[in-house]
């Protein structure tokens, strides 16, 4: 099966880096379609359709925790599964997003494997 | 089974169905071992230390030495073989701190990050590793079949089970 | 243990995502070495605000592992962009481990000095935590600063 999927991150560089992983994680992808902010990453979404958002939190513009409200709110967009990939490892954030409708988060740092791991966990693939 | 043993420094590649490489005493060294399910090639190379520009006239020697001389030569024989680079499963074991156990030179875990650095670059991520700690290991490659066995301690376990032989249907993510 | 807290943070950013085993702590480098200075600041309880100096031979060489490249093949652009988010994450991860209670929020980290001749912004001042260590192409130094509040006579004088 291929994959089309978005990436939101303000930093370019962390963007490459999870394309990379999600490539090499041996996902097809069909699309990858990548945003700066939450504002941006509707933007993409009114036009396409994905099957995963991976977004960073901490964004300048509309952030992280702003873009799982409006995919929550959204009644065709709640059903994309979210991977939240954020340098804030506090609990409190944590059990936040996951409360938002997140369904995976990353750390950062993070190995690529871990990445690997929640992927395929969100998208239901069973791991090797 | 033909046993093809991969000393230190090493690297031997299978493309037959009897044959199994093996290679020992890893300790701060790192055996890194590739298999492609699908034309079922494999491949096991057992490195020393992290970086050949230490000694460049060895590597020359010895590419199987360094990790940043003898990954790219594993891959390229495997390939060689008919694998896909795509495809190939890796397992890394090693990178423990044997005769240095509050890791003062931590040849072991240089080794290790020598390791993922060059398999990033090389488009490769780790499928499971067994490293680190202060114990020796034992790693089998069966090629027939892709099944991979670790030992450690007293122990021994199976780390990757048979792939699907080939004409089969169904392949694990990644290859 | 804010310094415990950087340095193990450093450690755990350059190891995960950048495959680097550190050579140790360093000093830090003269006034006059090639390095790019990254500041951010953030809100939190408390705020405060970030810095990281990289020497630039360190950050090309950084950049090219992380994004799985040669060296030589990098734009200064792609250099920048890994060496801002290097900061953001190391900053990230020290926040986390200090203020695992409490929510922060990292500023957008920005190029401050990208040559010798453009540093001239003042250093952190000298409570700032720092930590330096060795990369192996150069040196990348850490300092953080956490803003405290003054107490208020009423606070003082109520406990």
């Amino acid at each position: 099966m291929a994959y089309r999927v978005l990436i939101t991150d303000d930093s370019p560089a962390m963007r490459s880096f999870v394309r990379r992983v999600i490539e090499l994680s041996g996902f097809e992808l069909s699309a990858c379609f990548e945003a700066g902010d939450g504002a941006e990453a509707m933007d993409v979404l009114k036009k396409e359709w994905v099957d995963a958002i991976l977004t960073d939190i901490n964004m300048p513009g509309v952030d992280g925790e702003e873009l799982l409200r409006r995919l929550a709110a959204d009644e065709l967009l709640c059903g994309i599964p979210a991977i939240v990939i954020s340098t804030d490892a506090t609990q409190n954030r944590i059990a936040r997003l996951l409360a938002l409708g997140a369904r995976g988060y990353v750390t950062k740092p993070f190995r690529p494997e871990t990445l690997r791991a929640e992927l395929e966990r969100t998208l239901g693939v069973p791991c090797d | 089974m033909e046993q093809i043993i991969v000393g230190m420094a090493d690297c031997k590649v299978g493309h037959l169905a009897g044959q199994v490489l093996a290679t020992y005493a890893l300790g701060s060294c790192i055996g890194l071992s590739v298999y492609d399910p699908k034309a079922a090639v494999g491949g096991l190379l057992h490195y020393m230390l992290p970086d050949s520009t230490i000694d460049p006239a060895r590597s020359l020697l010895n590419p199987y030495m360094f990790a940043d001389t003898g990954i790219p030569k594993l891959l390229e024989q495997v390939c060689g073989q008919g694998a896909s680079r795509r495809r190939l499963v890796a397992h890394a074991a090693g990178g423990a701190s044997i005769m240095d156990p509050q890791a003062i030179f931590d040849i072991g875990k240089r080794n290790y990050l020598a390791l993922r650095k060059i398999l990033w670059k090389a488009g490769i991520l780790l499928a499971g590793e067994a490293v680190g700690g202060a114990n020796a290991r034992t790693v089998r490659l069966e090629i027939g079949s892709g099944r991979l066995w670790l030992q450690e301690g007293n122990g021994q376990k199976e780390l990757v089970p048979s792939f699907p032989q080939k004409g089969g249907t169904t392949w694990p993510t990644g290859s | 243990m804010i310094r415990a807290a950087l340095a193990s943070a450093v450690g755990d950013v350059l190891e995960s995502m950048f495959f680097l085993d550190t050579l140790g702590e360093a000093g830090e480098p003269p006034a006059g070495a090639d390095t790019v200075k990254v500041h951010l600041s953030f809100e939190g309880d408390p705020p405060g605000c970030f810095e990281m100096r990289l020497a630039r031979r360190a950050a090309n060489a950084i950049a090219a592992d992380f994004l799985g490249e040669d060296a030589g093949s990098l734009t200064p652009r792609q250099s920048t962009d890994v060496t801002l988010e290097l900061a953001n994450m190391i900053c990230g991860a020290v926040l986390s481990r200090i203020e695992s209670s409490a929510t922060f929020r990292l500023g957008a980290p920005r190029v401050v000095a990208d040559s010798v001749a453009d540093d001239t912004r003042e250093p952190l001042p000298e409570e700032a935590t720092r930590y330096t260590v060795e990369t192996g192409s150069g040196t990348l130094t850490a300092s953080i600063r956490m803003e405290t509040r003054t107490c208020t006579a009423t606070e003082k004088y109520a406990s």
